[in-house]
């Protein structure tokens, strides 16, 4: 097969997993997480040949480094308090409940949700996780450690408030 | 929460979330405009970098 079909077989294949990072790291803004994918996606084009190892690692660290750089840019940040999804009423609470974590999740400063999104979602390795995002392994412990508890802490304030309603 | 909650309930978040249809496309139609962008650049710096050359050996 020739480099432009495999890379459309890759895309077509790889994109839904990616779309999915992309959307727990701009905290459920489902365009900017597109944009962002697709962004990636067109850059890793040209270098499709000179990949070497793991297109789908490759996407995956790009995709945190886009995010990264994009995340410094006021204009162009995710909009991530006004990509909080609503809360679900009426019988649909398993959706409710689904949106929670991302709720939860848009809640964390946005390198410590980078990082439980790369270690819990993406399972990458403590070591993956800090290449990635360019920080040290210790930062990555560090920041894992602080974003459990935090996460903790919404999710019991929001079934506090869901149960006093 | 745990780890594997955690682990549990973004894979539940995210379960709907699929990319839109023709993205594959997209992604190859800007890829490929990406790459002639790169490769017309990199012709016009050597073109220019020639011709810059040219000129300075004619003068001297």
């Amino acid at each position: 097969m020739n480099d432009v079909g495999d890379f459309e077989q890759f895309v077509a294949s790889r994109s839904a997993v990616l779309l999915r990072t992309a959307y727990l790291l701009c905290a459920g803004d489902r365009g900017a997480a597109e944009d962002m994918l697709q962004d990636v996606l067109e850059r890793m084009y040209p270098k499709w040949r000179r990949i070497k190892g793991e297109p789908e690692a490759y996407a995956r660290a790009s995709l945190a480094n886009r995010w990264r750089r994009r995340s410094r840019r006021v204009g162009e940040s995710p909009l991530t308090s006004e990509a909080v999804h609503p809360l679900v009423h009426g019988p649909e609470g398993e959706v409710a409940d689904r949106d929670q974590v991302v709720r939860a999740l848009s809640e964390l400063p946005e390198r410590m949700r980078a990082v439980l999104v790369l270690r819990f979602f993406d399972d990458l390795s403590e070591a993956d996780t800090a290449r990635a995002l360019g920080c040290g392994a210790g930062t990555v412990k560090s920041q894992t450690s602080r974003g459990l508890a935090r996460l903790r802490e919404l999710l019991a304030d929001e079934n506090i408030m869901n149960g006093s309603r | 929460m745990d780890t594997y909650e955690l682990r549990a309930a973004m894979h539940g978040a995210t379960s709907t979330v699929e990319p839109r249809p023709g993205l594959a496309k997209d992604v190859l139609r800007g890829g490929i405009r990406r790459k002639r962008k790169r490769t017309v650049t990199i012709v016009a710096a050597v073109a220019a970098v020639v011709t810059a050359a040219s000129v300075t050996t004619v003068a001297t």
